[in-house]
């Protein structure tokens, strides 16, 4: 069975005699966002801009899936780059959650669509402070 | 050459929308995302397959939203879907299915809807 | 795809822009239709706006100011340079790619570990990267009774501890700058 992986302009596809199969960018960019969610320390994924703000609210209207923002994918033949844009919980350390979410976003579209993803690009944008007492602060106790 | 009216062709991508549907890892047949994805002949239209005869060879698209982690294998799930979509074509027509092309327009998780 | 939207706003608003533009000047009569669109059909469209009653035309220039200023606004918006070595941090750069954090989360990360340190009632930070690390600047306001040394001394550790893992990078320099008086500007927080 000849195979031939192709750029269908916004896909991926498989071409073989049986048939070609194409995975849309749009499932390729779902798929980033749940395996970086999985990792602990990511609070949630942030638009990236004015643009995607306003994009989203297009879907929102549309119905369309909206769960892809803060996640960008650029699709070629073989490979794919990934940009994400993420909250992370306070406390954590950046590149030991930033290296799990790589390891994590790469084996995830690997697995699902056999696709290479040869970059992904990570910007944290904030800080999430969850609304707790401070511990054993001695200011509690004045 | 094919005697197969329009009738027909709506009967067999009903069919085929079912047998489709029911996959496991498939949440539903996509609607409107692609150009061309239905079938359309009197009285109804099936989203998500398209049916098509050129000359004596029959094909088929079909065009549908994964849900996950039912499929944890997109590229699997293509393959389950065109043996599934070859099979009922088979039973119901007794035809051969010369082509289907498999196009994974959506994901959905757990809780969504697709 | 982020260029892309980037790219369909400003087109969005430059075809706002000119558009209002070109309604204004016909409903103000300082353009006659013809002069700016020779084609018949928009010639015809821009002509329907010279018809109008004193009254509506105050609206229609009303509203055409308005959507010019959104259009500049957006426009500007879009178009405005964004230094990403002031605004971001490198975390790390690799052939995977690279991963980089926000100065302003930081900066609020300092703050708030500035807050964890008795005495101390408000704090502003700046973060920059510097050739051997990273270089943290503090204000803190300090309640009268504080001990500064003690609690510079404290502030110093934590700050610095607590950034370098967050950012995985090295903090060379913690500069703090402690006054009784309340911080001035907008950078501040107020901890306590």
């Amino acid at each position: 069975m000849a195979e031939q992986r192709v750029t269908g302009g916004r896909a991926t596809e498989l071409t073989s005699e049986q048939g070609k199969t194409t995975i849309a960018d749009a499932v390729v960019a779902k798929i980033a966002g749940i395996a970086t969610r999985e990792i602990d320390g990511v609070h949630e994924l942030v638009p990236h801009g004015v643009g995607e703000a306003i994009t989203g609210l297009a879907q929102r209207v549309t119905g369309a899936d909206t769960r892809t923002r803060g996640v960008s994918v650029d699709v070629g033949a073989q490979e794919a780059a990934v940009v994400l844009r993420l909250v992370a919980d306070y406390g954590v350390s950046i590149p030991q959650v930033a290296e799990a979410v790589r390891r994590n976003v790469i084996d995830r579209i690997r697995a699902m669509t056999g696709l290479l993803v040869t970059t992904v690009n990570i910007d944290v944008t904030d800080l999430f402070f969850p609304e707790e007492e401070r511990e054993g602060s001695p200011a509690a106790a004045s | 050459m094919s005697t197969a009216t329009l009738a027909d062709d709506l009967a067999l991508a009903r069919a085929v929308a079912a047998a489709v549907s029911a996959v496991p890892g498939v949440a539903a047949l996509s609607r409107g995302h692609s150009t061309g994805a239905a079938t359309y002949g009197p009285g109804d239209t099936i989203h998500g397959v398209m049916v098509r005869r050129q000359g004596a060879t029959l094909q088929c698209g079909i065009y549908l939203i994964a849900r996950y982690p039912d499929a944890s294998d997109l590229l699997a799930l293509a393959v389950r879907v065109r043996q599934v979509a070859c099979q009922t074509i088979d039973t119901c027509a007794n035809e051969r299915l010369q082509r289907v092309d498999v196009a994974i327009d959506g994901l959905v998780t757990g809780e969504e809807m697709p | 795809m982020n260029v892309l939207n980037r790219m369909l706003v400003i087109l969005g608003a430059l075809i706002v822009l000119i558009a209002t533009t070109a309604v204004l000047l016909v409903t103000a009569d300082l353009v006659h239709p013809q002069a700016l669109a020779p084609g018949t059909w928009l010639m015809g469209l821009l002509a329907l706006f010279q018809r109008f009653d004193p009254a509506t035309r105050s609206w229609v220039l009303v509203g055409c100011a308005l959507l010019l200023v959104l259009g500049m606004v957006l426009l500007a918006w879009e178009l405005r340079p964004t230094p990403q070595s002031r605004r971001h941090l490198l975390v790390r750069q690799d052939p995977l790619g690279k991963v980089t954090v926000a100065v302003g989360g930081v900066e609020e990360l300092v703050c708030r570990e500035a807050g964890r340190v008795a005495g101390v009632m408000e704090a502003a930070s700046r973060v920059r990267q510097a050739r051997d690390g990273l270089h943290i600047v503090g204000r803190v306001s300090v309640a009268p009774d504080t001990d500064v040394p003690i609690v510079t001394h404290e502030l110093q550790g934590r700050i610095k501890g607590a950034v370098e893992r967050y950012v995985g990078r090295p903090v060379t320099a913690v500069h703090l700058i402690t006054q009784l008086a309340p911080l001035s500007g907008q950078r501040t927080r107020r901890v306590r």
